[in-house]
């Protein structure tokens, strides 16, 4: 079943200027986007810093305003969305923030925070009801019921980003936007909280989709990854096929950069020249040609289209072939 | 007991730093928490070595102990020495140490854009590195080569540029052309790619490789990944809680880690391309100074821990040529 | 599901330590403050009873005792006493007299005042024993007025025009710079545009300008209230731009973010995330601009725009003391300087160790 489905989604940030800040510029951080998420599965959204995946994810639950495009969730537009009907909507879609520090208030106990969320639905009959289903989360989540009471600073980064998963789960959402939750976290505490967040999408059914650039972080959480760049999606598909079999140049170098722990594994490393440039004057034509190591003169011209290549998995690059047949 | 690197390899054998028994602890609200303790180790010239380990585990201020950049107070040295060159920087005179820093050592560190003055142009910063260290080629020219040396394109043009005007990758390449700048014998790196992306961090950590063959200088690099230890490090200390919990060549270390906590942490890490649908993550907390368990420090976490383990500190062993664990059940 | 982890906090105090109970903490050994704070406490409990403490009422006049000196204290079979003073010569000068010592007593009878504004009283603290005799602590003014009475009676104005003040502006300056900061937009603009405006007319010429506006004699009160609301809307401005900056900064904090992903109302927001959050900042900025109303209320009645005579006030008191021939030969005048520099001396302590306090990392 469809749970989301975002079309030709544009997030573009004026630049003021001058004397009368009038706007000479955009940045175009997310600059065309489409997906879908269906109930119950993980999407991955993978790439470099300053391609757009955390504008997508938070344009998504309308944390920001899209410039152009459609959100459908559950077959609603909630594109425009605004006041009462937006507020109430918001029950259904949550997100799980980067910074375990920023991302609780260090004024409210742990039980404030996560009974706000049951407040400003309603959720909760009584006081007890309140009191009991804060239990009932701080235990889902993996730490002591007890530790209602106190407040966020008295709690290591792990334990500070299972409260903004308890908080996040308090209203019982259909979707979690999961925006980079262990980057900030201890390399040994990060396979805790992943782990967490499998088991709770296995007991309670709700969709994620999960903004990391951590490659092998996203392959392993998700179904499915989409590769964005420059405010794009370049490639996607089922994360296995696309991390054994990438097929925009993009990818490829992206996913042989990973540092291998593995010495006996000697792959070659693309090593891709120059940076990511500005979204304010992308390329024209295809947003990486500059530092594709394969690309035409086409690619500087025209915008690859994202194409079916193989089953399943989405391509924008004109080398590769689309399917011979391709689907509507 | 210091750990040395097996004898048969061939890097000359004066040690260019030796760590040995190093302990150092900080002063909080009046109370002394140990931060580094007991860290021995050797570095060979043109030899280079990884420190691994978490937040809060030392490593550090390990190696910004090595030129004293350690600020004391808070920081209070408790034990042990750190000779570079055969000279024990505890006992050196601020003008030998000024020596030190940058003649020597180098560091380069985790935020390119922190280090670098926003108001100066990088050209002149580095002109400016020259002049303290090497007065005799202090000139545009040689800004040039080293702007050249680190791979960034037309340097003509760049050294004119403001630190702002210059992407992190660019940024972390002036600093390292910055460190290069006094041809240092020792470069220590603190998390020099945590702050870039994948492809960005792929760049340097090539630069650096390259740098190595071609320069010569060895290389210490603090880490808290062990994907860019098989890439760099000839060894691998591994450090937890301010203690060295293994210390092997790195080949030896990634095929067969002995100890209970590198194994853990390299078990728990995703692999690209892996299968397992489940991660074995590593229960508990990182412990915070201050708060280290008795006994074996991981011991509340390990999944090995038997009850003696909460008694004593076990040593650091070589267990196998070259190869030192801190774990008396290591073979189980 | 989830493995069973010791998922415990850090550290276990008994009680869970709330960023109130830190601050605290952290102020608590902050001595210069902590003197700061102490000193205050004395200041304001003693204007608050300064009917009972002050052994006249600041009106009283004693024609006779025109700039009596401070009357000396002594012991008199090891209790205390005062001197009598003679008075000799045109224009007055005082000696003391030969003769017995006039004991001190404590809890003694005498003008009748009203105690906290409501309690009709009669009982002060202390007095002579004979009632001819004076008791001028901190000497007497041009017109025989005891001057340690009068800055009792003063620091209620001087030091209540802070509080009131203090609280004014910044009432004003949260609800104008968290509105402007969390709307944004068009009144943002004008907001800031209006403060930047009050800001930019030097502060005495806008006293004086508003000063205008009101009638030359009005009552003590009202004149009261008037010096409050000038300095209040002089200051305003500034608080309300510093909490518009906090609140734009804020308002992207991740919390505020993840409150408004769970559908809170806009009005909550800046209610429970983003005004308690500038609460340290307000705490701070209240404490250190506490002195500017103390001194403005001293620079307006040193103008004669203030205060009138013969309520006491010590910007009121301080006028007396232009003259720089009086300051020369009756130094007490000074008095009321004193007590303003020990104020605003204490304010500053307490404020710079409150902003040490909050500036540490609560985490």
């Amino acid at each position: 079943m469809k749970l989301l489905e975002v079309r030709d989604l544009k997030v573009h940030f004026p630049i003021r200027q001058g004397l009368f800040s009038l706007v000479r510029q955009h940045v175009k951080a997310v600059d065309g986007v489409s997906l879908q998420v269906e109930a119950g599965e993980t999407v991955g959204l993978v790439g470099e810093s300053g391609c757009g995946k955390t504008t997508l994810g938070r344009a998504i639950i309308r944390l920001l305003e899209p410039t152009h495009g459609h959100i459908v969730f559950d077959g609603q537009d909630i594109t425009h969305l605004e006041g009462e009907e937006l507020r109430r909507k918001r029950r259904q879609f949550q997100m799980i923030f980067q910074d375990p520090y920023g991302s609780l208030n260090p004024r409210m106990t742990v039980g404030e925070i996560i009974g706000e969320a049951i407040d400003i639905h309603r959720l909760a009959a009584s006081a007890s009801a309140r009191q009991e289903r804060i239990e009932q989360l701080l235990k889902q989540v993996g730490l002591d019921p007890a530790h209602a009471m106190r407040y966020p600073h008295e709690f290591s980064g792990g334990q500070r980003q299972r409260i903004g998963i308890a908080r996040a789960l308090a209203v019982e959402p259909r979707l979690i936007v999961c925006d980079e939750p262990v980057s900030a976290l201890d390399v040994s505490v990060q396979a805790q909280v992943i782990n967490l967040l499998q088991d709770l999408q296995r007991q309670l059914g709700m969709a994620y989709l999960f903004v990391a650039h951590d490659l092998a972080v996203v392959e392993h959480i998700s179904q499915r990854v989409l590769v964005m760049y420059l405010g794009r999606v370049v490639e996607g598909g089922p994360s296995k096929s696309l991390i054994r079999d990438p097929q925009h140049p993009y990818t490829q170098a992206l996913i042989s950069a990973v540092p291998e722990v593995d010495p006996a594994s000697k792959k070659r490393r693309i090593i891709l020249t120059g940076d990511v440039p500005s979204p304010i004057q992308p390329p024209s034509g295809c947003p990486f040609h500059p530092r594709c190591p394969v690309a035409v003169s086409r690619c500087s011209q025209e915008v690859p289209p994202l194409r079916e290549t193989s089953p399943g998995h989405w391509t924008a690059c004109h080398l590769v072939p689309a399917l011979e047949t391709p689907q509507s | 007991m210091s750990p040395t690197p097996d004898s048969n390899t061939n890097f000359s054998s004066a040690p260019l730093l030796e760590v040995c028994g190093l302990q150092l602890d900080f002063l909080k609200d009046g109370q002394a928490l140990r931060a580094v303790d007991d860290v021995s180790f050797e570095l060979k010239a043109g030899e280079s070595i990884c420190l691994v380990g978490e937040s809060g585990c030392g490593k550090s201020v390990t190696a910004l102990s090595v030129a004293r950049l350690v600020p004391s107070p808070p920081a209070r040295y408790v034990g042990g020495q750190i000779r570079v060159n055969g000279k024990n920087v505890f006992e050196m005179s601020p003008k030998e140490l000024q020596q030190i820093r940058g003649g020597v050592v180098s560091y380069i560190f985790q935020e390119p854009g922190a280090s670098l003055n926003p108001v100066f142009r990088v050209g002149d910063q580095i002109l400016e590195s020259l002049k303290l260290h090497r007065p005799a080629s202090a000139t545009r020219e040689e800004v040039v080569q080293l702007l050249k040396l680190v791979g960034i394109p037309a340097p003509e043009a760049r050294i004119h540029d403001y630190p702002h005007q210059l992407s992190g990758g660019m940024q972390q390449r002036i600093m390292i052309a910055m460190a290069l700048a006094s041809h240092p014998r020792l470069l220590i790196a603190d998390e020099p790619t945590t702050a870039l992306d994948v492809t960005i961090q792929a760049q340097i950590i090539e630069l650096l490789k390259d740098l190595r063959q071609r320069i010569g200088m060895s290389l210490l690099l603090i880490t808290h990944n062990f994907g860019i230890v098989g890439d760099l490090a000839d060894r691998v200390v591994v450090m937890y809680a301010g203690q060295i919990v293994e210390l092997a060549a790195s080949a030896t270390l990634l095929a067969r880690p002995l100890h209970p906590y590198t194994r853990a942490l390299m078990n728990s890490v995703p692999k690209l391309g892996g299968e397992s649908d489940r991660l074995t993550a590593i229960p508990g907390n990182v412990p915070n100074l201050g708060s280290f368990p008795k006994g074996c420090r991981f011991h509340p976490r390990c999944p090995k821990a038997r009850a003696e383990c909460s008694e004593s500190v076990p040593e650091l062993r070589e267990v196998e040529p070259g190869h030192w664990v801190r774990c008396p059940f290591w073979m189980s | 599901m989830t493995e069973t982890q010791p998922n415990t906090p850090e550290r276990q105090p008994s009680a869970p330590r709330g960023p109130w109970r830190l601050f605290w903490e952290r102020l608590r050994r902050k001595k210069l403050a902590m003197a700061g704070a102490w000193i205050l406490l004395a200041l304001y409990s003693v204007s608050l009873l300064a009917g009972f403490v002050a052994p006249y009422k600041y009106d009283r006049i004693d024609k006779e005792r025109s700039f009596h000196p401070p009357t000396r204290l002594t012991l008199q079979g090891g209790l205390p006493a005062v001197y009598r003073y003679e008075k000799f010569g045109e224009p007055a000068s005082y000696a003391i007299a030969e003769g017995p010592k006039v004991r001190l007593r404590f809890w003694v009878q005498g003008e009748s005042y009203t105690l906290l504004g409501f309690l009709p009283c009669s009982t002060h603290l202390f007095g002579a024993s004979d009632s001819q005799t004076p008791l001028f602590l901190l000497g007497a003014d041009q017109f025989g007025r005891d001057i340690f009475s009068r800055l009792l009676y003063g620091s209620q104005i001087s030091l209540s025009i802070g509080l009131i003040g203090i609280t004014l502006s910044l009432s004003l300056g949260m609800l104008i710079g968290g509105f402007a900061g969390y709307v944004g937009g068009s009144s943002d603009f004008v907001l800031m545009r209006l403060c930047e405006l009050i800001m930019s007319i030097p502060g005495l010429y806008l006293i004086m300008a508003l000063r205008s506006v009101f009638p030359a004699s009005i009552s003590s009160t009202t004149m009261y209230l008037v010096i409050v609301a000038i300095l209040s809307f002089i200051r305003w401005a500034s608080s309300a731009r510093v909490i518009r900056g906090m609140t734009l900064s804020l308002r992207e904090r991740q919390f505020v973010l993840a409150a408004r992903a769970l559908g809170q109302s806009r009005l909550q927001i800046v209610l429970k995330h983003i005004l308690p959050s500038t609460f340290s900042y307000v705490i701070v900025a209240a404490t250190l601009s506490v002195p500017y109303y103390i001194l403005g209320e001293v620079v307006m009645s040193y103008l004669n725009v203030g205060i009138q005579e013969p309520e006491a006030s010590w910007g009121l008191m301080l006028n007396a003391a232009q003259n720089h021939q009086y300051v020369q030969d009756y130094p007490w005048l000074l008095a009321p300087g004193g007590a303003i520099f020990l104020t605003v001396l204490a304010f500053n302590f307490l404020g710079d160790g409150l902003r040490d306090a909050a500036d540490a990392k609560s985490s």
